[in-house]
């Protein structure tokens, strides 16, 4: 990778990006509040999470990536907002869908007004038109194919990126110290890459992934009594 | 081994007189159904009867339900659809299903649990399609095996596809294998502590998301009421025409019951009909 590109890829995928990413939990506040998510096991649960939901976003990743990176014409945006919808219907939660959505949104139209770069702002300015619902897996997929980078370089920046805001959530949620928050992260890079892996080798509408309790911890959200996140 | 490839076609019409009919259209064994009982609810009721008594490895079964509109049906199953082990290496049985309701029809599919054996591999499909107005619950539940022989999470595989979509644009879409002899069950974000699962699907195609943002939070007030340390529930908006209720249980009994309950409110408040449970339960 160039320097130029690593930068560029840097800035995107840095967590703290001002997409909204530290608003959401994904399900995993209603996860501790019931008590099924601790300090002790986060690091079990991070990993199986990639293995699952990060397998599954990570397909839409990468193959959001190799579509901007050949010629985009306004039948590949129309894929591409049709692989958006598809994984808005994968997100049953209302409360993870929207969180994706609205990351997603944001995401596009700072890296459209940023780059410059003709696919992200084509693709933006559809989905300002259209309100289309675009999911943050699938735009950070065609921001970074746009910037011309790996499909499977892209899946992991932003494996690596949502799983940076996610223990960054529940560092708030539970007694989790810095120096152990990064020890998870970089334990977890034999999982990001195995997820970066299958992302790459699955076609979006072949790719697993089995959440139920995450679902459900997700749905019930909305009724905590006390809230950090959004739903 | 010779493969069974057996397909059952059912198609509800709607007549002038204001009734649903069924016309069995196809029925390979071994499937069997045997003709549509008047539904207290106003619905054309349908048992689907395996005659095999559950699923060989031999199995590639398809079922097709047209509802024409207007057509109001429930469809349910005899008993729980029992996966018998895989007696060949390599051999995964499998059941396709797809729905079509057309504008104004109305569909409850009811089946009771699936029980993978252990040994079993098994592959389920449903894709269910919705025009303008029409309706639907449609309902599964999972058991992690025969709990009661000891078998719990034995089987080799289990892989399912549900796909649901309304005027063509997809609504939800779920697409899971699981693996528990090398992927572990009791991973927090698969099913913690608990060992069944369900969903319950409830649509109405083109009934704006505000009604289901309404709906979701009634129907949320019964799950919190039934949710304990065993069971939890969570009902959620889909994108567009509906929610799911999803439920999560350490007891195969209560998540019976729990559904049930969750049933009867959705379609009350869904239809103004009084869920009643097909008659076979009783």
């Amino acid at each position: 990778m160039d320097p130029a590109s690593l930068l560029q890829l840097q800035q995107i995928a840095d967590s703290s990006l001002p997409i909204g990413g530290a608003a959401h939990s994904f399900g995993i506040e209603a996860l501790v509040d019931a008590g099924l998510l601790s300090s002790e096991n986060l690091q079990a649960f991070f990993q199986d999470h990639l293995s699952e939901a990060g397998g599954l976003e990570a397909s839409y990743c990468a193959a959001s990536c190799k579509l901007a990176a050949g010629a985009t014409t306004g039948d590949s945006i129309a894929q591409w907002l049709r692989w958006n919808a598809e994984l808005g219907a994968r997100k049953l939660s209302r409360e993870s869908r929207e969180g994706s959505a609205a990351m997603g949104r944001r995401f596009l139209h700072l890296a459209a007004h940023v780059s410059k770069l003709h696919v992200l702002l084509r693709a933006s300015g559809t989905v300002s038109d259209s309100g289309a619902e675009v999911h943050m897996a699938a735009c950070f997929g065609l921001a970074a194919g746009a910037m011309t980078l790996e499909p499977g370089t892209a899946a992991a920046a932003y494996l690596q990126q949502s799983l940076t805001a996610l223990i960054a959530g529940c560092q708030r949620l539970l007694p989790l110290g810095q120096t152990r928050a990064q020890e998870i992260l970089w334990n977890l890079k034999p999982a990001i890459l195995c997820a970066m892996q299958r992302g790459v080798e699955t076609a979006p509408e072949q790719a697993n992934s089995f959440t139920p309790l995450l679902d459900v911890a997700s749905a019930r959200h909305a009724t905590l009594y006390t809230r950090l996140f959004i739903s | 081994m010779n493969i069974v490839t057996a397909k059952l076609h059912l198609s509800f019409e709607f007549t002038a007189a204001g009734t649903t009919l069924l016309r069995v259209k196809q029925q390979q064994p071994p499937w069997r159904v045997v003709r549509g009982f008047q539904a207290p609810s106003g619905e054309l009721l349908a048992h689907l009867h395996n005659l095999s008594g559950g699923i060989l490895d031999t199995d590639s079964l398809a079922c097709q339900v047209d509802l024409a509109p207007g057509a109001q049906a429930q469809v349910t199953s005899t008993g729980a659809t029992r996966v018998y082990r895989s007696r060949s290496g390599d051999r995964v049985a499998s059941q396709r299903t797809s729905a079509k309701l057309a504008a104004g029809a109305f569909l409850e599919f009811l089946p009771d649990q699936l029980i993978p054996f252990a040994g079993s591999r098994f592959e389920q499909s449903a894709r269910v399609e919705l025009q303008d107005r029409a309706s639907l619950i449609w309902w599964d539940r999972v058991a992690p095996g025969r709990e009661a022989s000891g078998e719990i999470f034995r089987f080799d595989s289990l892989a399912s596809a549900f796909e649901l979509l309304v005027n063509g644009e997809p609504v939800a879409v779920e697409r899971w294998t699981l693996s528990p002899l090398t992927d572990r069950m009791d991973s927090t974000v698969r099913l913690g502590p608990f060992r069944h699962f369900s969903s319950c699907y409830v649509c109405r195609a083109g009934e704006p998301a505000s009604y289901w943002r309404k709906f979701e939070s009634e129907m949320q007030v019964l799950a919190d009421r039934l949710s304990s340390p065993e069971i939890l529930w969570g009902v959620t908006s889909l994108r567009a025409h509906g929610v799911v209720i999803r439920g999560v249980a350490m007891n195969g009994r209560a998540l019976a019951g729990g559904l049930v309950e969750m049933w009867r409110a959705a379609k009350w408040s869904l239809c103004g009909r009084v869920a009643t449970l097909p008659r076979k339960v009783h």
